[in-house]
């Protein structure tokens, strides 16, 4: 970028200098985050990135490292939270932006809003002395902490991203097509999925592939209901961990500098996995634009 | 029979918006029971007591929370809104672009990565944990929320309005400060405080930053060289424990921090109505 040195102003040029040199160093800050993940993590790609990720054992005192455990619990909680989330939040965002008399939508968005300020561990205390015994009880296992009980708190926590986002999405389709719809015959159910929600299938897509990044890189809540075990197991009612879960357990703990290494393989690929989730979402929020 | 669909799918929808909510209230509900029955003046005033011991309280990760917060603010809250201002006022097209990019990323990197860059410039140089570290990484997380919010409210005042003061003879940076930031206090505060808000409740970066502490932040400055408790850290701690006593603490720790929150967020919503109220008049 070329300074336009179109300020004669000498308070100009400096307040501009300044300003572009605090940007300059955000840019240079996610950088340093990426080189220093990647330095850090080094040791594991010199010794085999796929059998880093193929791998399924975990055992710091053996210093063998492998990532799969973690991997499969993240997939496995976010799916398990996507499908439970789906259903309810697409409903929540219907709700509001179709159904809901003005009263019931500002107090239903302001429900939606508080829900979304709940700080994570707020939702990890509940998960333990809540989720988890109902889970519990209504299932008949023994032990509460597993994948299966970490996907039903990561829904619970997703359900106000992906409403929120599909709700401005909804409320962005056009009254006209709404009108057309009904003109053509359509009772209000039919309206909303010819009119509604069909224009806008790939934002409301996109709303999803960000909540399903958001439930891969929570960290604290997964922890507190996931049970912490490095083993891994397809049944998802057995403890597991999940990429962050894992960091945040044994990151202050790790002794070895492999252990340390391995683990900033596990953020490298954490960090990947919210990057390319986050590039896909905007892939199909772009799309969006582009077709209205 | 397309109007008996109609209603059935209308009462489904409006039965599944009420399930989304019940998590909510299971979660209000709990917090305030169970927290309030554990509140009393010992718990605002103070330390941890030793293992297993019933009694004790958080005031030192109260003080904590508010002191990281501080430190964040004070990196975070300028560098958020020079970012915010140069993707307003400036038209550097390049830069603008990738300092949005750099703005997107930098919001959907998961914090214990951020927790994670921190510990390796800012810890490990140092040797210890430190209060300086858990707000830095506090304040690289607030950095983007607060570069966004400023934009998009800068991005809404109108340009007549800056010409006016460069008209008056006022050079760039003056028509940025005095009339263009001044002018939107009430909406770049509530900005400000809902990233406060949100920053106060992240316990992921301080894992390995300020870690946690079971005593009173020594003196200043060099309280802050020192690890840190906060809040959501002991909340965590303690509910992760085998104590009742301490899971009750953990409770009444989760209702100070969302009555801090929600009061954050009820005083934005009062900053933004009053400026409306005041604008139609």
């Amino acid at each position: 970028m070329r300074f336009r040195f179109r300020e004669l102003h000498p308070g100009d040029l400096a307040f501009g200098l300044v300003l572009r040199l605090l940007v300059l160093g955000l840019l240079s800050l996610i950088i340093a985050i990426g080189v220093m993940l990647a330095q850090k993590a080094s040791p594991v790609f010199t010794s085999g990135v796929v059998q880093f990720l193929t791998s399924s054992k975990w055992n710091p005192i053996k210093e063998t490292f492998g990532a799969l455990p973690f991997i499969w619990g993240t997939l496995m909680t976010s799916i398990l939270a996507m499908i439970v989330s789906v259903p309810l939040s697409l409903s929540m965002a219907i709700y509001l932006s179709e159904i809901a008399s003005p009263g019931f939508r500002r107090f239903f968005i302001f429900l939606v809003e508080v829900m979304a300020s709940i700080p994570s561990v707020v939702y990890g205390l509940w998960g333990i002395f809540v989720l988890i015994p109902w889970i519990r009880e209504t299932f008949h296992i023994e032990v509460g902490v597993s994948i299966f009980s970490a996907g039903a708190l990561l829904a619970f926590m997703i359900i106000p991203t992906i409403s929120s986002l599909t709700f401005e999405i909804f409320q962005r389709v056009p009254l006209t097509i709404r009108e057309a719809a009904l003109a053509l015959g359509a009772t209000r159910w039919q309206m909303i999925r010819l009119a509604v929600i069909q224009s806008s299938r790939s934002g409301i897509f996109g709303s999803f592939i960000l909540g399903f990044g958001r439930a891969m890189g929570e960290t604290m809540a997964v922890t507190m209901v996931i049970g912490n075990r490095n083993k891994l197991s397809l049944d998802l009612f057995e403890p597991g961990s999940t990429l962050a879960s894992v960091i945040a357990n044994e990151y202050a703990e790790a002794m070895s500098s492999e252990h340390l290494a391995a683990l900033a393989g596990i953020g490298l690929a954490l960090l990947a996995v919210a990057l390319i989730t986050h590039t896909l979402a905007r892939v199909f929020f772009l799309k969006k634009e582009i077709r209205t | 029979m397309n109007s008996l669909i109609n209603r059935f799918m209308t009462g489904f929808i409006f039965t599944l918006s009420l399930v989304s909510l019940f998590p909510l209230i299971s979660i209000i509900q709990w917090v305030a029971t169970q927290g309030f029955s554990g509140l009393d003046w010992n718990f605002f005033t103070s330390l941890p007591a030793p293992v297993g011991e019933p009694g004790g309280g958080m005031g030192h990760a109260i003080l904590g929370t508010l002191i990281l917060v501080g430190l964040a603010s004070f990196i975070g809250i300028p560098w958020g809104i020079a970012v915010g201002l140069f993707l307003s006022e400036y038209s550097d097209r390049k830069l603008a672009a990738w300092a949005k990019s750099a703005i997107d990323i930098l919001s959907s990197v998961p914090s214990i990565i951020i927790g994670l860059f921190v510990y390796s410039i800012v810890v490990v140089p140092m040797k210890h944990f430190s209060a300086h570290a858990g707000g830095i990484a506090l304040a690289i997380i607030m950095i983007p929320m607060v570069a966004r919010g400023t934009e998009e409210i800068l991005k809404m005042l109108p340009n007549s309005i800056r010409e006016a003061g460069l008209a008056l003879g006022l050079p760039r940076w003056k028509v940025i400060l005095w009339i263009v930031l001044k002018g939107n206090r009430g909406p770049l505060s509530s900005v400000i405080l809902l990233a406060i808000a949100r920053v106060s409740g992240e316990t992921a970066p301080l894992l390995f930053t300020s870690m946690n502490s079971r005593f009173w932040p020594s003196s200043l400055p060099d309280g802050l060289n020192e690890p840190m408790s906060a809040l959501p850290v002991q909340i965590y701690t303690y509910a992760i424990s085998p104590f009742p006593d301490w899971q009750k603490q953990a409770w009444a720790g989760a209702l100070i921090l969302m009555v801090m929150v929600t009061l954050l967020n009820l005083i934005t919503k009062l900053l933004i109505t009053q400026r409306e109220v005041r604008k139609s008049k």
